[in-house]
């Protein structure tokens, strides 16, 4: 095995894992680690906006954006946090402007700004412009302008190295292993500090907006070696997925007045968020959604919904509002929200600018994840002990800021404040301390892993079990969930994964490109996580943002107002343990929109 | 309905030269991309099969190939489009080592993007906001509007790999390059406008551009490539950004 | 040559649009007329310098061959320069792109307009010919191979020094230095816009000159009883020696018209063309042969061609200038004498 050494490596080259090395390239020697080459990574699929409470459009403050935060979070979010990000957000929306983010302007120049779900100005209630963007593809411009300025800072990548372990030489670790596609020889990578920024595990559910490549592998690896995962039921489930791929459809389309239609041609959400109406927050809408289709609303009684953009309709509602709409023609539709006409076009056969697209809510962002201080510090237990030289950020790390429920633009808003914390927190680190020496069996047990899977010779295809658990997932682990369903379907997964390591047939057994193989074992990966979300959301019995049970339906701060913490008990079990949530200065109280 | 895919295929370890190989699917729907397809093969026939792929909705770049002698990307062709009984040919992009199928190796592609200097530079301190903290540069709404077309790029390399010039010389920087420097170039907050200009100016920069056309229609994200080739070739000419 | 196959291969399998094919036609179509050109020009030069030799060529011109090859030659020129205005357009305002298929539609369909009439005409020199003159069909094979032989053993002599040449520059080390990276060259920016600026003046003149050698007047004209030579104020049985060599000294010595007007042109269209002919073969060698010995031994022997071709074909025009001046005196002198004798400027 060819041994690397990095004073800090960085585990994947989204968002978060480029900010985390540009800040800590400038200081120590750094290497990013991505199975992908960067551009591809899944940040590039966000869209719509990035929040900052710049207050370039109207009045805005930072505190309001905090406190939509902890409220779009249910009142799980780590006030700390969302302190932190909401403050830290306008600097670093700035500093992505000064690297060359290409962000739509105002008439005066500034950074234009549109309305998302959730953001609301706190006074009056109402949606507040916040969501700085470039047109609807800012999660393509950001991974585009970090992954330029890498290059700029001369920045170290291992591209298409898929990393499969940790090296820990006792409690401590020492670096990483990992495959390189191309040969598909094992590398070890020795480091100080480790940022893990691999990102989520969406490929659990049938129908999402995530890449295939979105397996959870660093939540994964690092659970496998003793890390507790955090707040794992709390999976959000994006309301305006394309139907029937579950593609995003960008919140920006309601954010610039498209509204939700159900199959009696209303506008549903005024029932269940009257003051905001489609810019309730994800979980509220994907939940309503939910609830029209059970109750047979959906269009012509199908499994979808419409999202209406057109200028007629968008333009109605506005002069009901008040609003002056004259500006809402077909032209600003396509360049304001260029990704969704080329998507409702490719994919559903559909000119939004003409017509409804048809929507179903898809499996989306992981709010739960590797357990971190606000220093994307990770830790070990309740007590938040530090593991000197690990780090996370991105959607694989669990801040909490987000809480029970991600708002819409808080995702790249994470990527940037905790990406750069890790960054430098990584590098003052690695200045100081020195390399944890490497165990001399380093990398051999997922060496032999690999080799097991290479080799295996059962009668079940990967695919087989994957398909499996995700439709187990998707009806049993969905937007809502019961005790008696989850039960089912955490056994299900248990056999899975039994399956997994008995009975897998694999056909490439040769040592370039062999992604046969490693896409069984990221399967692997995702029945690992799919059996610690299930087994967080069936013990969590309340109600509480994007976790809906339908056997309890409220939510309990009395008993629950406190994060999960799951830990791999033995080969076959999982212990439970509670982590309080930081308050600040916003008490938990009920929330409507 | 049935589908039948001939897909170029190379293993190093076993081929010594590509070969076609057939396979036949049922119960393909027509809204089914090509991507499923290939997955199909992969996940339920033959898992031996090898291409890239991560988002699978166009974003992310990774599945440019030659889909019945057009560039395009997997994810974004639907069935549809080939009739009732759809025959597709996939290959890999060509212009590029072919590493196996259609997987083909990116490091002269990515070498040609470094080689334009694809970053932002502006040393001049940014403007300063009422609470004494820096504020973003302003750029009007048309200045914004001038590059707006080539930050869609998402380096899929079909435009250079569609490019007969690339066919032929690997060392034409190509199309993707020359987009992502136009990008840049068109940019008013850019101050490497010269240092740029001067690199394109290269034998294997624009000039070698002659203006096929190819990659424009093989562009997945809509780009007027060869316009923005165009542009760049006119700065350059004329030293300046407003040619 | 991998590169060049596998170019023409994949050209052929990639289902490009018409952009693809307007740029193969204009490359093939180009490579013929330079090739064509390097012949015309050493040819013609023999009718100032070697007057026999350019009997010979003509002769070789007249065999069914080179008839073919004479309407290729029309066809690629018409093609080529209707293109290349189209190219010079589109990089003139790149915005237009979308409409460039339409053009290059344009192209096609203009290129058959041109040349239906074109080809008629020429067919009707042709049928002259074969029922005036010739009575019995002959390939003319021997005339051929005469014709290009000395080209085709040219060619191998030069490419052969220039190999030599080139295999010496390869032992200097600063000639061989790998690229590393990407700087501007001003010498390529410039001949890029040489090349259209060139293109577009060149077209009008190239247009001139095929309408008065190959459709007014052919090929079989040049020997042809009777025969003016247009745009001369030489009456009809001027050419009393019906020779190839006269042809041309009437048309460059057409009294001060032939001083000025047709060497100016011929030396116009002569640099022009040449200079835009062998850059375009230096983007095709540079473009399809990688190989860095066989790379500069083309380059430098299609680069002495082109200086051979300019100066045999500037000195050609030239050198019967001081003939043509001290015959054009000696006329003067004779017609003054004649007015005097008849007394016309006693009276």
């Amino acid at each position: 095995m060819k041994t690397h050494q990095h004073d800090v490596i960085i585990l994947g080259a989204g968002g978060a894992g480029l900010m985390a090395a540009l800040y800590a390239s400038r200081t120590v020697r750094v290497a990013v680690i991505s199975k992908l080459y960067p551009t591809r990574s899944h940040t590039g699929a966000a869209l719509g906006g990035i929040g900052a409470a710049l207050g370039n459009e109207e009045e805005d403050h930072w505190e309001w954006h905090a406190f939509d935060t902890v409220k779009g979070g249910d009142y799980l979010t780590d006030q700390d946090a969302a302190e932190i990000l909401a403050r830290e957000a306008i600097d670093a929306v700035i500093e992505l402007e000064h690297m060359g983010l290409p962000f739509d302007r105002t008439k005066e120049g500034k950074i234009a700004q549109r309305r998302f779900g959730g953001h609301t100005n706190n006074v009056t209630g109402k949606p507040v412009r916040r969501a700085c963007h470039a047109a609807d593809r800012t999660g393509h411009m950001i991974l585009q302008t970090l992954y330029q300025q890498c290059i700029k800072n001369n920045v170290t990548f291992f591209d298409e190295f898929h990393v499969v372990d940790l090296i820990m030489n006792g409690d401590k670790p020492a670096g990483a292993v990992a495959v390189c596609l191309r040969d598909g020889s094992l590398h070890l990578f020795h480091a100080k500090a480790i940022v893990f920024a691999t990102g989520g595990w969406g490929k659990c559910w049938e129908v999402t907006s995530n890449a295939h490549s979105m397996t959870g592998d660093g939540a994964a690896i690092a659970f496998r070696n003793g890390i507790p995962l955090e707040d794992m039921e709390f999976f959000q489930f994006h309301p305006t997925g394309l139907y029937p791929t579950g593609f995003l459809i960008t919140e920006g389309v309601r954010g610039e007045g498209g509204v939700l239609i159900n199959g009696r041609g209303e506008r549903f959400m005024e029932r269940y968020a009257p003051k905001v109406k489609d810019l309730a927050s994800r979980d509220v809408i994907s939940r309503a959604i939910a609830i029209e289709l059970r109750e047979g609303r959906g269009i012509k009684g199908g499994r979808y919904l419409y999202l209406d953009l057109t200028p007629e309709t968008v333009r109605r509602y506005k002069a009901e509002a008040g609003e002056n709409a004259d500006y809402y023609t077909p032209e600003y539709i396509e360049t304001k929200l260029a990704e969704t006409c080329d998507q409702g076009r490719t994919y559903a056969g559909i000119d939004p600018v003409t017509e409804p697209l048809p929507i179903q809510p898809t499996a989306h962002y992981a709010m739960g994840g590797i357990p971190t201080n606000v220093n994307a510090e990770v830790i070990a237990d309740s007590t938040n002990r530090v593991i000197p030289g690990l780090y996370a950020a991105g959607e694989c790390a669990c801040v909490s800021v987000h809480g029970a429920n991600r708002l819409g633009t808080n995702s790249l808003v994470d990527l940037i404040v905790f990406g750069r914390r890790a960054g430098l927190r990584a590098a003052e680190y690695a200045r100081d301390a020195s390399f944890v020496s490497m165990p001399s069996d380093a990398g051999r047990k997922i060496e032999s892993e690999l080799n097991r899977i290479r080799t295996s010779n059962g009668s079940t295809r990967p695919y087989v079990l994957r398909k499996k658990m995700q439709s187990t997932m998707q009806d049993m682990v969905g937007v809502f969930r019961n005790g008696k369903d989850m039960q089912k379907a955490l056994d299900i997964i248990r056999e899975l994964r039994r399956e997994f390591a008995t009975n897998i047939r694999i056909d490439d057994r040769g040592s370039t490109f062999n992604t046969d193989v490693l896409e069984a074992w990221e399967l692997g990966c995702l029945l690992e996580l799919a059996e610690v979300t299930t087994f967080s959301a069936l013990n969590r019995t309340e109600s509480r943002g994007a976790h809906a049970r339908e056997d309890y339906e409220k939510r309990d701060d009395q008993n629950w107002l406190k994060h999960t913490l799951v830990y791999r008990n033995g080969e076959e079990g999982l212990r439970v343990d509670y982590k309080p949530v930081v308050i600040t200065q916003y008490q938990p109280k009920e929330r409507v929109y | 309905m049935q589908a039948t895919i001939r897909i170029r295929r190379f293993n190093p370890e076993k081929d010594k030269k590509p070969y076609w190989a057939t396979y036949t699917l049922q119960d393909c729907e027509p809204t089914n991309r090509v991507l499923e397809l290939l997955h199909r093969i992969k996940w339920e026939i033959d898992g031996t099969l090898t291409l890239r792929r991560s988002c699978a909705q166009g974003i992310c770049g990774s599945d440019a190939m030659r889909i019945n002698g057009r560039n395009r990307l997997a994810c974004k062709v639907l069935l549809q489009e080939f009739g009732e009984n759809p025959k597709i040919q996939v290959e890999p992009i060509l212009g590029l080592p072919v590493i196996k199928d259609l997987v083909v190796d990116m490091e002269p592609f990515f070498a040609h993007y470094r080689a334009v200097m694809p970053y932002l530079v502006n040393d001049s301190p940014p403007p300063i906001g009422p609470d004494g903290k820096p504020r973003e540069r302003l750029q009007s709404p048309e200045a914004r509007a001038r590059y707006d077309d080539t930050t869609k790029c998402i380096l899929c390399a079909a435009c250079t790999t569609s490019c007969p010039s690339f066919w032929a010389n690997g060392a034409y920087v190509g199309p993707a390059a020359i987009v992502q420097a136009h990008r840049f170039i068109f940019d008013d907050r850019d101050q490497l406008l010269q240092e740029r200009l001067d690199v394109l100016a290269d034998p294997d920069g624009v000039w070698r551009c002659r203006t096929v056309y190819n990659c424009t229609p093989a562009c997945p994200r809509g780009i007027q490539v060869t316009q923005a080739i165009g542009e760049v070739k006119r700065a350059i000419r004329a030293g300046k950004r407003d040619y | 040559m991998t590169s060049l196959v596998l170019t023409i291969t994949e050209t052929l399998r990639y289902r490009g649009k018409l952009g693809q094919w307007a740029w193969a036609l204009h490359r093939v179509s180009g490579f013929g007329t330079v090739v064509f050109l390097i012949m015309h020009v050493i040819d013609t030069s023999w009718a100032t310098f070697y007057p026999e030799l350019y009997v010979k060529a003509v002769d070789a011109y007249k065999t069914p061959l080179f008839t073919v090859g004479e309407f290729a030659l029309v066809a690629c020129v018409v093609y080529h320069a209707l293109n290349g205005f189209r190219i010079a357009l589109f990089d003139y305002r790149p915005q237009w792109w979308r409409r460039q298929e339409d053009a290059a539609k344009l192209v096609l369909l203009g290129t058959l307009v041109l040349l239906v009439p074109a080809f008629f005409i020429m067919t009707g020199h042709v049928v002259n010919y074969y029922n005036e003159r010739v009575s019995a069909f002959d390939l003319g094979l021997e005339k051929v191979v005469e014709a290009t032989a000395p080209f085709a053993v040219g060619t191998v002599v030069v490419i052969g020094l220039a190999l030599i040449v080139s295999a010496g520059a390869s032992l200097i080390p600063a000639l061989n230095a790998p690229k590393k990276r990407l700087k501007g060259s001003k010498m390529e920016t410039f001949m890029w816009s040489f090349m259209r600026i060139s293109g577009i003046l060149i077209i009008p003149l190239v247009f001139g000159h095929l309408a008065m050698m190959h459709l007014i007047q052919g090929v079989f004209d040049i020997t042809r009883v009777g025969h003016v030579p247009v745009f001369t104020n030489l009456g009809p049985n001027m050419n009393e020696t019906l020779t190839a060599v006269n042809f041309v000294r009437l048309r460059w010595d057409t009294m001060l018209a032939g001083v000025y007007i047709w060497r100016v042109y011929d030396i116009l269209l002569l640099f022009l063309v040449t200079l835009h002919g062998f850059n375009g073969l230096r983007y095709i060698i540079n473009d399809y042969i990688h190989n860095r010995l066989v790379n500069r031994a083309l380059r430098i022997a299609s680069f002495g061609t082109m200086i051979g071709v300019i100066l045999v074909g500037a000195l050609a025009i030239l050198q019967s200038v001081p003939a043509t001046t001290a015959e054009m005196l000696s006329e003067a002198s004779r017609a003054i004498e004649m007015s005097i004798n008849s007394g016309i400027l006693v009276r």
